[in-house]
């Protein structure tokens, strides 16, 4: 028995997802997949609608950022997600900690120095910017940082311990 | 369908959700579905479970409704 659970560990190490869990991420990506081209179709909507607060770039983004919460908070839900050191909510913490001290230190820093507003601005005078600083705006950053917020509620929400009846 | 035979199993040989995951290599999750019928396992994980709780494949995953 001692040799079984040595091989099982051994095993688990190198694919930690077993065949259930496996085909339930397999299907929240397909559902991550699909749901870009509704967001980008909102997109489009609003940006054809000339909404005057809409940022296309920071929209696509948002879209890119959304899809993947959602994907990652259904694994959660359905428990085929493993966080690292076996903790959900000491994961998602520390990730949301850490993105916010980047956060508070980019903006101390003043690095994001001219764009101040939620978007990005890839192009400036008509030329496209070569800060890569760029991309990491404020509002894509609040938007990865409510992701983890979200995934923690989810994983809060989730009782995952004790046996089953 | 709920597989009330592996539950039985499980139980007369004292073993938690937890216990008999670990000895098939699979998360309590997992289990639970089976056992839920939530979850349709592979061959492969059917024998592992077989293995584990030492019952053949017809006395844990065979449904009587098949013998017509």
């Amino acid at each position: 028995m001692t040799d079984e659970r040595n091989n099982n560990d051994r095993r688990r190490a190198a694919e930690p997802y077993d065949e259930r869990q496996k085909q339930i991420r397999t299907k929240c990506f397909a559902h991550a997949f699909f749901v870009m081209p509704v967001l980008l179709f909102c997109n489009i909507a609003l940006l054809d609608g000339g909404v005057p607060w809409f940022d296309p770039t920071f929209s696509w983004l948002a879209s890119v950022i959304l899809a993947v919460t959602l994907a990652a908070m259904e694994m959660i839900w359905r428990e085929a997600w493993i966080p690292p050191g076996g903790s959900y909510s000491a994961w998602w913490s520390v990730a949301s900690a850490v993105l916010l001290i980047i956060g508070l230190a980019a903006k101390v820093a003043d690095i994001f120095r001219n764009e101040v507003r939620w978007g990005i601005a890839p192009v400036e005078n008509g030329i496209l910017a070569s800060d890569w600083l760029y991309i990491l705006t404020l509002g894509c950053m609040a938007l990865i940082e409510l992701g983890y917020l979200l995934r923690l509620l989810v994983s809060r929400l989730k009782d995952s311990n004790g046996e089953e009846p | 369908m709920k597989n009330l035979k592996l539950k039985a199993a499980r139980a007369a040989m004292d073993l938690s959700q937890q216990a008999l995951a670990d000895r098939v290599g699979v998360s309590r999750q997992t289990i639970v579905a089976i056992e839920k019928g939530d979850y349709n396992p592979t061959i492969n994980l059917c024998r592992q479970i077989c293995r584990a709780l030492g019952k053949t494949l017809d006395e844990l995953f065979w449904e009587e409704e098949y013998d017509d």
